[in-house]
């Protein structure tokens, strides 16, 4: 123990006295891992805002249907739900919102569209993208208002504007179309087009009213839960879908195949970035650390004439390598989480729009720095480090003694 | 020689070369460093080894030192055969039973003086304490104890040998190798230096063997061995 | 010269290795790296026009800003018959209007297309996802979404009405068999989409000679812009061409946003290598100081201490980028003759969302850009790491440089 301490003071000293010949290497492992953490701080900010942004589109974590409601919507397919929905254990829950949520057909006195008109109380959609919608008019102003509020886009389709009316046929529950006449209350501005131009929305108590049958008074087709912890998602699907056997529950995954991929591609993207980037650089460490082996051949030669075990030779080149890492990682880690910091607010991506709305994400990228990326990379270089000191390790075994008796 | 030594002479020697023989091979041509060298070498001795540049000396005193191997014969240090150990138990040796000093000082660049000193007991395993008062009584005894907390880099190059001489001698060896350990130091510091390890012979009983090609030199030491073409040719002034 | 550079990087060949491994590390995966993406970005391209969308599409100016059923291009016959004289375009027309479709009691909002499937189908890839009965043939014969037939329950051969307005406001309806379900895999489409023949649709919504698009499909769509240019030639007034970057910039945007964040990622690469080829020189002039200081003993100009490093230096990076470029190329040439299934890496979602219809494999795509930037950063970068490195031998003094460890 002893020993390993004073190796570790050696070959701390060793790092800082050969300091500006290895400051480009310093520089090299920062640019790395500096890079690597912006990129990776980006590209987590990305996955994240997709997550909210998929979650918040009226999906949630979990959603309850009735079988068959999401091949084939319709209000035959709805049922009764107690809004106060109960999770056992500590799970906590963001919020959950009701839905009548219906293919519907809406037309001005010029145009005719197809949409989804929702029955929501907009007290409980705290939890979807509605919370971001700006209104010109007026908002619902709760579950009985039997107003209609529809997006911008659809607006400028259908020619009309607030206080005009439109018609929106839907089907009751008993499998009746419905037409009725609605007066726009408010036209909403969202942060992404396609609710513009693809949702209108009522109050759902208005809407139970208008469409249900004895059977059922008051039905919804959907109940959407956002819970404060996404990773216990699993857990409280089974949980749910044990207590309400007569509906399906479906996560985000599944309800969002294609954002759950993106999401996983993005992680194994990060992977890939890493061993690249870290690839690249094993050259250069691998380079100055038997360099610095070489360079001290006489130094350790000497050590080995005074008897120093392989073990202890091996320990203090591995130590030194390791030492290296470190250093520069710590450079890399603090260059980082400045350039994160630097970055501010995020990177503005309006140029981008359309694609961006189409992966799933608003406008504005905000790397997200998580604790647990920074480690585990921070980590994998060290452990590079170890690694790449195999070589120098070898290169220090085969000195002989007699390379301390030069000059 | 000293009464001391006389005395030393009747107990066991503490090197004994029997025919050695070192060979390399150079571009496939075999070159002989050592073509049946024979030494024997008693306690509380002080020996010069000369001769001129590829003698051979050099290579002896590695051999001893147990720094290279040997091609025929025999070498043993302080009743241990060399070629019997493996190049672990070689270490062990080089680190408990001889002391070092070489011509480039060959001090870690990056620890003090002190450190330097207590560096070697450290391998051996030495508690902190005991480690502490021996490197502080080895630097005093060369009267080095003002400089303790320098680096090698701030030191001379007389005081870098001192410190590499307190460092060979703090693990208490049975034998002290010094391979030109004046060569790079200006005349007055190699009186001062052959001075301290004349003392070292003469007060403590160390054994040392040195390899030099300084005349100087071979006027502190007991007794002078000429080298030449890997034989020994003249051993305390009678022809070999 | 060159031989004294040559022998002076064999003097420690694990260092000279690594180093042009290094370089060549970094010129293996940025050559391929950026292959693969004009490769990909091409596919990329071709399969999502080739979709549904056309390489290009003319209409009305108005129509182009807001989509009206009433901005219709007159006199269309006519057009197509111009414009397919130009070489090496295909020209059909298209109608778009909106209704409910219903089937008994269910109804729905949806997109009526007049199309001409004779032509499309030769060139559109939508029509390859026919899940059941097939293209229409007669003119009473629609193709609809799989969501849709669900939603109203319509099987093949079922009657379907379309209702809408037509141009001047009036009722427009018309009667269609089912003949065939495509599913294109947007939710969204398949939920709304009718294809009818073209002259049925236009009749029922009382057009004459006009459609509100005019699609145009290259056979090389390098000459894009070239045609392009043609086509507005021809074109009357108020009407207007939008090429595929207009149409979906969604693929455009995409293919920026790739290259944004491959820049990112080149950039890192090569600045982190271009910072270990210093370290590397920086370590032979350490190594070296006592020899330099020889040479300037010896009455040679630090200028000329410096060319010689710079040699080296050449020869080092020309050695890794051969190196990379011996590893990239076979590798390229290979994967460009079998393609990469994309299948096997996932993201088949992400292809079908994008609208990439059948979007299998990639072939990568060797350019010069791609297989030339590498090279060229690292040599210009190894240059400059040497230099910054032995600028320092000015300050060499010949006889210290010799007394130096």
């Amino acid at each position: 123990m002893d020993t390993l301490v004073l190796l570790f003071n050696l070959s701390l000293r060793n790092i800082v006295r050969y300091r500006r010949r290895n400051f480009f290497l310093f520089a090299a492992i920062a640019v790395a891992v500096g890079g690597t953490t912006l990129s990776n701080a980006l590209i987590r900010g990305w996955q994240v805002d997709m997550l909210e942004t998929a979650v918040s589109a009226l999906t949630g974590h979990i959603k309850l249907q009735a079988p068959g409601f999401a091949d084939d919507p319709g209000l035959d397919k709805a049922f009764a739900a107690d809004p106060d929905i109960q999770l056992g254990g500590s799970v906590a829950l963001a919020g959950v919102a009701l839905r009548i949520n219906l293919p519907a057909v809406i037309s001005s006195e010029r145009e005719t569209r197809g949409v989804a008109l929702v029955g929501i109380n907009p007290a409980q959609e705290g939890i979807s993208f509605y919370r971001d919608f700006v209104f010109e008019g007026q908002a619902l102003t709760g579950s009985a208002d039997g107003r209609l509020v529809i997006g911008k886009a659809l607006a400028e389709t259908l020619q009309t504007r607030v206080g005009r009316r439109v018609v929106v046929i839907v089907e009751d529950a008993d499998g009746k179309s419905r037409e009725r006449g609605y007066r726009i209350a408010g036209v909403f501005d969202a942060p992404i087009q396609w609710p513009e131009e693809l949702l209108v929305f009522t109050g759902l108590q208005a809407m139970q009213q208008s469409l249900a049958n004895s059977r059922l008074p008051t039905p919804v087709t959907e109940v959407s839960l956002v819970l404060q912890e996404e990773e216990n998602r699993q857990l409280v699907q089974r949980e749910l879908a044990s207590k309400h056997p007569e509906l399906v529950v479906t996560d985000w995954r599944q309800m969002s195949p294609q954002i759950a991929e993106i999401v996983d591609i993005v992680d194994a993207t990060m992977a890939i970035w890493f061993v690249m980037i870290m690839g690249a650089l094993t050259f250069g460490l691998v380079n100055t650390l038997i360099a610095a082996v070489m360079q001290r051949t006489q130094e350790l030669g000497m050590l080995r004439a005074l008897g120093m075990s392989d073990r202890l030779l091996l320990t203090q080149v591995v130590l030194e390598s390791v030492g290296i890492m470190v250093v520069g990682v710590v450079f890399g880690l603090v260059l980082g989480v400045a350039m994160v910091f630097g970055l501010g607010d995020g990177i503005d991506l309006s140029s981008f729009s359309e694609s961006v709305e189409a992966f799933g994400m608003s406008t504005l990228l905000r790397p997200v720095l998580n604790l647990e990326d920074l480690f585990l990379f921070g980590g994998l270089s060290v452990l590079l480090g170890l690694l790449a000191s195999y070589f120098p390790a070898r290169r220090a075994l085969k000195i002989s003694p007699l390379m301390a008796m030069n000059r | 020689m000293t009464e001391f030594a006389e005395n030393a002479k009747a107990t066991a020697p503490v090197v004994e070369c029997r025919g050695v023989q070192r060979i390399y091979q150079q571009d496939s041509v075999p070159v002989y460093a050592l073509r049946g060298a024979d030494l024997t070498i008693h306690a509380g001795e002080f020996v010069s080894l000369a001769g001129p540049s590829g003698s051979g000396k050099s290579t002896l005193l590695n051999v001893i030192g147990g720094l290279d191997a040997f091609d025929a014969g025999s070498v043993s240090v302080g009743g241990v055969d060399l070629a019997a150990l493996t190049p672990a138990q070689l270490a062990q040796t080089r680190l408990h039973n001889v002391g070092f000093v070489f011509q480039a000082y060959n001090l870690i660049p990056v620890l003090s003086a002190r450190e330097n000193v207590e560096f070697i007991l450290q391998l051996q395993g030495v508690a902190s304490q005991e480690r502490r008062s021996r490197a502080e009584q080895a630097l005093h005894s060369l009267g080095l104890a003002e400089l303790g907390d320098r680096r090698p880099g701030e030191l001379s190059g007389g005081q870098q040998q001192r410190v590499a001489i307190a460092r060979a001698i703090v693990t208490e060896p049975v034998l002290l190798l010094a391979d030109e350990p004046t060569a790079n130091l200006d005349s007055k510091t190699t009186s001062e230096l052959l001075a301290v390890l004349r003392d070292l012979n003469q007060q403590q009983g160390m054994t040392i063997v040195t390899a030099t090609h300084d005349p100087i030199v071979m006027e502190y030491t007991s007794r002078q061995v000429t080298m030449l073409d890997g034989e020994i040719r003249q051993d305390g002034g009678v022809a070999a | 010269m060159i031989r004294l550079a040559w022998r002076n990087l064999q003097r420690n060949k694990a260092r000279t290795w690594l180093t042009a491994g290094g370089i060549g590390f970094a010129v293996l995966l940025v050559s391929f790296a950026m292959s693969l993406q004009s490769g990909s970005y091409e596919i990329m391209i071709d399969s999502a026009t080739r979709y549904f969308t056309g390489h290009g599409q003319v209409s009305t100016d108005a129509y182009i800003k807001q989509p009206r059923f009433a901005r219709t291009i007159a006199n269309a016959e006519s057009l197509q018959a111009a414009l397919e004289a130009i070489d090496g375009l295909t020209v059909f027309p298209r109608v778009q209007a909106f209704g409910v479709v219903s089937k008994g009691e269910k109804s729905l909002g949806g997109m009526i297309l007049g199309v001409d499937f004779a032509a499309e189908r030769q060139q559109l890839d939508v029509y390859n996802n026919v899940i059941a009965g097939q293209i229409p043939a007669a003119l009473d014969q629609a193709l609809i979404g799989a969501a849709m037939a669900r939603n109203i329950g319509a099987a093949l051969g079922d009657e379907i009405v379309v209702l809408g307005s037509g141009k001047q406001g009036s009722v427009a309806a018309a009667v269609f068999i089912v003949a065939g379900i495509v599913e294109t895999g947007q939710v969204e489409l398949d939920r709304s989409l009718i294809f009818a023949p073209f002259a049925s649709v236009a009749d029922a919504f009382y057009l004459a000679d006009e459609a509100h698009m005019l699609v145009l499909m290259l056979n090389d769509l390098s000459r894009l812009d070239e045609i392009v240019a043609k086509v507005e030639a021809q074109l009357p007034e108020p009407l207007g061409v939008q090429t595929w970057q207009q149409l979906m910039p969604l693929i455009e945007q995409s293919i920026e946003l790739d290259k944004a964040g491959g820049y990112l990622f080149f950039s890192l690469l090569l600045i982190l290598v271009t910072f270990a080829v210093v370290n590397t020189f920086v370590m032979v002039l350490f190594e070296r100081t006592r020899e330099f200081g020889l040479f300037m003993a010896l009455g040679m100009r630090p200028w000329q201490v410096i060319g010689q490093v710079q040699f080296e230096a050449l020869l080092l990076s020309l050695l890794g980028v051969l190196l990379g470029l011996g590893l990239a190329y076979p590798l390229l040439a290979y994967l460009t003759s079998v393609g990469i299934p994309l299948d096997q890496v996932g993201g088949e979602e992400v292809s079908r969302q994008m609208q990439m219809g059948s979007m299998s494999r990639i072939y990568p795509k060797a350019t010069w850009p791609s297989m030339t930037t590498a090279p060229l950063v690292l040599i210009v970068g190894t240059q400059l790491a040497a230099l910054i490195s032995t600028v320092r031998v000015q300050g060499i003094r010949p006889v210290s440089a010799l007394r130096a460890e």
